[in-house]
């Protein structure tokens, strides 16, 4: 290259680099910016995040999930001014409450205290580090108090709540091998407790257990606490015998039948004026025909078949599984949830038993019943009404046997109760028929609390209704934009 | 008004837009030619702001294009190399989206759109989808693009490609018309059109001006002088005597001759307000002598722009 | 901006895109509130956040032609040369994105007003998942049309944003892998830190990372607890990539090549 041309091309360089200044700096500028802005959007968000952080949150959960509800304040108000309630929390006070029971527990138990003017005191002790507190407690090792629970304790009488009890369960949902729970029953569970303890118990019933019973009643108990009527297992035994305390005896969920000794004492019990709820479904025990309860019932006209009931009519199957459904209670011709049903056979021998039906299914239901020889679900009868559930008393006594028979357990079995809680039309149902039979006093009932409890009006959940829905959102629509479309695709397209 | 200074658009090595500088006054109508490749579209875009130059000035009705691009933007309608259409809308939708984007108020739209639809000559096809128009079509919805809001500057690339000649006379017209109030910068390939409704051109090669004049003055300057052709009947001596006496013939060269008929170029000076041509064909009706032919010989605009450029 | 907004949104339902990607989120979220309703139990919340994880597909789907489109066909330059900032282009494309989310949540709205109908219950949580969908949706928007403005193909932007977004939703992943494979360098030959270090370093890792993933922050809403700053998060997470965009866009006008 000669001299010229490398002066040139020096030249150009030169030129090069001032006019690219002007590109060059603006490339700096955009890179920049754009890094600033990044700078100042973590600057912003660890400010708001470490700094402002809690301040900033607000907590808009289940309204009232941290206080107690008016009932609550009215009763503690009712009492004496020198009630001394004491709840004792046998654990160290839980400080991480995020995503544990203890989130729902223990901000309600502190207002109980600030809300009660003195009358009841909330502690923590932990029975490790002070074992004498059991003993201050349960001097006569009355109760089985253990640690990571909460005593109530009142007058020299204790309830024990563990924080497992304080919720109601899906048992159907298992998620991570854990319970989902679906209801805040912390309220009602200690309040109940609190009541029974000040005031005391106006009745008493009685569980038969020992029977295979599918579940351990804890939902029906609570239910009885709360309308003020204490409850206590019976296990059945040879030497089966009905204290003369008992204002209710309940047979539920057995899976096997009665002994003879129950039986006979069951009858003399009715006899003298006895109230009976009495719960069997078609499950695991298809194959049991109860020749002794029907025995029982039989004294009051009222018999448990060993079928199952079948329903046909769409707008009454629930969840698309015909066992599954709705029955209607006949005074009000309001629905409730029935499963695995044995029709209950209605038949008054005497002019003085009077037995009637209060649960029906639809008149397009059929039984069927279970053949130990194929293995199947043979039919029997043809399309009718059945009964799933009955009463039956007496005419002409002063104090005369009542009882109530259901071919389901969907009214007493903690798995339902669990599943749709209180305010089901099951539980409120079943509520009504206890205050029936036993004068019961429920002036402090304390509802169950929405912890996420999600459930519908089941009741609305019919096959018929899911399909047209199914119909609807899943066909319909999604059909209908694609129509619309196509339209305004086509119409568009020849302009 | 436009003031262009010493833009310079650099790609890489490349220089596209290398030093051109040039005013438009208003009102003018400003040819732009320029072999493909040489740098029209280049710097049309860097006017209207779509690129930005690596050095250099834009400065619209005195707003500079970098420093206050919303005001100078305002004031320019622009139809670029390629139209730009949303296929997916119909025409009025798409020009009415134009007006949302010009921010046109809402008052009056519908009259300066009717306006616009028939001064284009699109008023049939306002309901159809721009996908569906032909070419012809296509283009003419670009043109109204650049005409919505009535801007005061308009500068169009190319806007007759792709007309059948119908519809080109049209648009020349339009252009004319519109010439009347605005400015206007207009770029082609097609010289005629340029030589029919510009009032200056600036010829661009390889990224700089090599020519900016008005149409006559180009030519006369490539020719240096005005030339005539006579073509006439009678005896060339004579014809010659005479004319050369009259004033601002500088010279007479013969082209062919005949027994009857002859040609003659004829160059005429450069003198203001000179028309020779009466004065010859006066001469010429004394003499008795017949015109057989009479034209300029001034290079065309091709002429010129194939010279400048191939240089 | 409007003008952009309103153009682009209603470009949505001018070609099959819109109704095909409405009659499949309709499709979608009908199938998840059917299956809960069928079961007795309703928590429009879970809906919402299933449908959360579908954004992956969704969203690059109608982010991808905003820019990459305007690229093809040549009306780029429209945005260019006419009085308009660019940055108000871009959000008037991003707002126009977020619309049609809107237009398909609606959906979830008639879910809703069934649930409510029915006895079920639509919580204050209800309304802080929605608030998360929403919110969550911005930033994921932002990334989609920062994805369509860098090229003019739709299909590398549809993938681009899938990948970021992907990437996003697997951020505890991500944080699990880092931290073992840092606890693994650490404790290597190379380092030879003791183990109480080790352990600690790769906690700020993986805290550190963990911190980044939107959907952790956010996961109290459904409880019915409100935080600010996860929503501050996820805006100025939009902001920064909507800023990104438009500073892509401003490129284009300065580039040398």
């Amino acid at each position: 290259m000669s001299k010229k041309d490398v002066n040139t091309k020096k030249g150009s360089e030169k030129e090069k680099l001032e006019k690219d200044k002007r590109s060059k700096t603006l490339q700096m500028f955009s890179v920049a910016s754009v890094l600033i802005l990044i700078v100042i959007a973590l600057f912003v968000n660890i400010i708001f995040d470490v700094i402002i952080g809690d301040k900033l949150t607000f907590d808009f959960s289940a309204t009232g999930q941290n206080s107690v509800s008016q009932v609550t304040e009215d009763y503690l108000d009712s009492l004496p001014a020198d009630t001394h309630v004491r709840i004792v929390g046998l654990m160290d006070r839980p400080i991480n409450l995020k995503d544990s029971p203890y989130e729902y527990i223990v901000p309600l138990l502190d207002d109980y205290a600030a809300k009660s003017n003195g009358k009841i005191t909330v502690e923590y002790v932990n029975p490790e580090t002070y074992p004498s507190i059991i003993n201050e407690l349960d001097p006569d090792s009355m109760y089985d108090l253990t640690a990571n629970n909460y005593v109530v304790n009142c007058n020299g009488r204790s309830t024990v709540i563990s924080p497992i009890d304080c919720f109601s369960y899906n048992s159907e949902y298992l998620a991570y091998g854990q319970y989902l729970p679906t209801g805040n029953l912390v309220e009602s569970t200690f309040t109940n407790a609190i009541v029974n303890l000040t005031r005391g118990y106006t009745s008493k019933a009685y569980f038969v257990t020992g029977l295979n019973n599918t579940d351990e009643h804890k939902m029906l108990s609570n239910i009885l606490s709360g309308l003020g009527i204490d409850s206590e297992d019976l296990v059945s035994s040879d030497s089966f015998a009905i204290p003369g305390d008992c204002d209710l005896l309940i047979v539920s969920g057995i899976n096997i039948d009665i002994s003879e000794s129950m039986q006979v004492a069951m009858i003399d019990y009715l006899n003298e004026g006895g109230k009976m709820i009495v719960a069997v479904d078609y499950y695991t025990n298809a194959t049991e025909t109860y020749p002794r309860l029907n025995a029982v019932l039989d004294f009051m006209g009222l018999a448990i078949e060993s079928k199952v009931v079948y329903e046909n009519d769409p707008n009454y199957v629930l969840s698309q599984d015909n066992f599954e459904s709705i029955g209607v209670i006949i005074a009000d011709n309001s629905p409730v949830r029935i499963q695995y049903a044995r029709p209950i056979t209605v038949n008054s021998m005497h002019s003085y038993v009077l037995p009637e039906g209060v649960i029906a299914t639809s008149d397009q239901a059929t039984t069927v019943y279970y053949d130990e020889e194929t293995g199947q679900m043979m039919t029997f009868a043809n399309q009718s009404q059945y009964y799933v559930g009955a009463y039956s008393t007496y005419d002409g006594m002063a104090e005369p046997p009542e009882m109530y028979v259901f071919g389901t357990t969907n009214f007493t079995s903690d798995g339902y109760i669990g599943s749709y809680g209180y305010n089901d039309p099951n539980a409120v149902y079943i509520k009504g028929v206890i205050r029936d039979l036993v004068a019961a006093d429920d002036t402090v009932f304390v509802d169950s609390k929405p912890l996420a409890n999600y459930s519908v009006d089941t009741t609305k959940v019919t096959s018929s209704s899911v399909t047209a829905m199914t119909f609807v959102l899943m066909v319909i629509i999604p059909l209908g934009f694609v129509i619309t479309g196509t339209i305004v695709y086509r119409k568009r397209k020849n302009l | 008004m436009i003031e262009i200074t010493n833009l310079v658009k650099r790609y890489g090595d490349k220089k596209a837009v290398n030093g051109i500088s040039f005013t438009v006054q208003k009102g003018e109508v400003l040819g732009f030619l320029g072999p493909n490749g040489a740098g029209k579209s280049t710097t049309m875009n860097i006017i209207t702001g779509y690129l930005s130059s690596t050095s250099g000035t834009v400065k619209v009705n005195g707003h500079d294009i970098l420093e206050e691009p919303e005001e100078a933007k305002k004031c320019i309608g622009y139809l670029p190399e390629l139209p730009p259409l949303y296929l997916d809308m119909t025409v009025l939708e798409y020009l009415n989206f134009m007006c949302d984007l010009k921010k046109v108020p809402r008052a009056g739209r519908k009259e300066m759109l009717a306006k616009i639809l028939s001064m284009v000559r699109i008023v049939d096809v306002a309901d159809r989808l721009v996908g569906n128009l032909s070419k012809g079509y296509k283009q003419r919805v670009g043109i109204a693009q650049a005409l919505i809001g009535d801007p005061e500057i308009l500068i169009l690339d190319e806007p007759t490609v792709g007309l059948d000649p119908n519809q080109i006379l049209e648009i020349r017209k339009l252009i004319r018309n519109l010439a009347k109030d605005h400015t206007i910068i207009l770029s082609s390939h097609i010289l005629s059109e340029v030589q029919a409704v510009c009032d200056r051109v600036v010829i661009i090669n390889h990224g700089k001006v090599a020519a900016i004049d008005t149409i006559t003055d180009l030519s006369k300057k490539l020719s240096g002088s005005s030339k005539l052709l006579l073509s006439f009947k009678g005896p060339v001596k004579e014809v010659r005597n005479a004319l050369q006496a009259l004033p601002g013939i500088t010279g007479i060269n013969e082209r062919i001759s005949d027994s009857d008929i002859h040609e003659i170029d004829i160059t005429i000076s450069n003198e203001k307000g000179s028309d020779v041509r009466t004065s010859i064909f006066y001469a010429m009706s004394k003499g008795g002598w017949p015109i057989l032919e009479f034209r300029s010989l001034d290079p065309t605009l091709e002429e010129v722009f194939l010279s400048i450029t191939s240089a | 901006m409007f003008a952009v907004y309103k153009r682009e949104f209603f470009s949505y339902f001018r070609s099959p895109v819109g109704y095909i990607a409405l009659a499949l989120f309709s499709f979608l979220s009908g199938l998840l509130f059917i299956n809960q309703f069928g079961s007795g139990a309703v928590s429009i919340s879970s809906e919402i956040i299933s449908l959360r994880s579908f954004f992956v597909v969704i969203i690059p789907v109608i982010t991808m032609g905003l820019f990459a489109e305007d690229k093809k066909r040549g009306t780029e330059i429209l945005f260019y040369t006419n009085p308009l900032s660019l940055f108000d282009v871009v959000l008037g494309k991003f707002l126009a994105a977020l619309s049609l989310l809107g237009v398909m949540f609606l959906n979830v709205i008639v879910h809703m007003i069934i649930t409510a109908v029915n006895k079920g219950v639509v919580d204050i949580g209800t309304w802080g998942s929605v608030i998360v969908y929403f919110f969550l949706a911005m930033l994921f928007i932002s990334i989609g049309i920062f994805a369509s403005a860098l090229t003019d193909s739709q299909i590398i932007s549809a993938i681009l944003s899938f990948i970021i977004i992907l990437i996003i939703q697997l951020i505890s992943t991500i944080s699990t892998l880092a931290a073992s494979s840092v606890s693994s360098f650490l404790s290597s030959k190379m380092f030879s830190m003791d183990a109480e270090k080790v352990s600690k370093a790769v906690e700020k890792v993986s805290n550190g990372i963990k911190w980044l993933d939107p959907f952790s922050k956010t996961q109290d809403f459904r409880y019915g607890i409100f935080s600010v700053a996860p929503l501050v998060f996820c805006l100025s997470g939009a902001l920064v990539f909507l800023y990104l965009t438009y500073r892509v866009l401003e490129k284009k006008r300065w580039a040398q090549n």
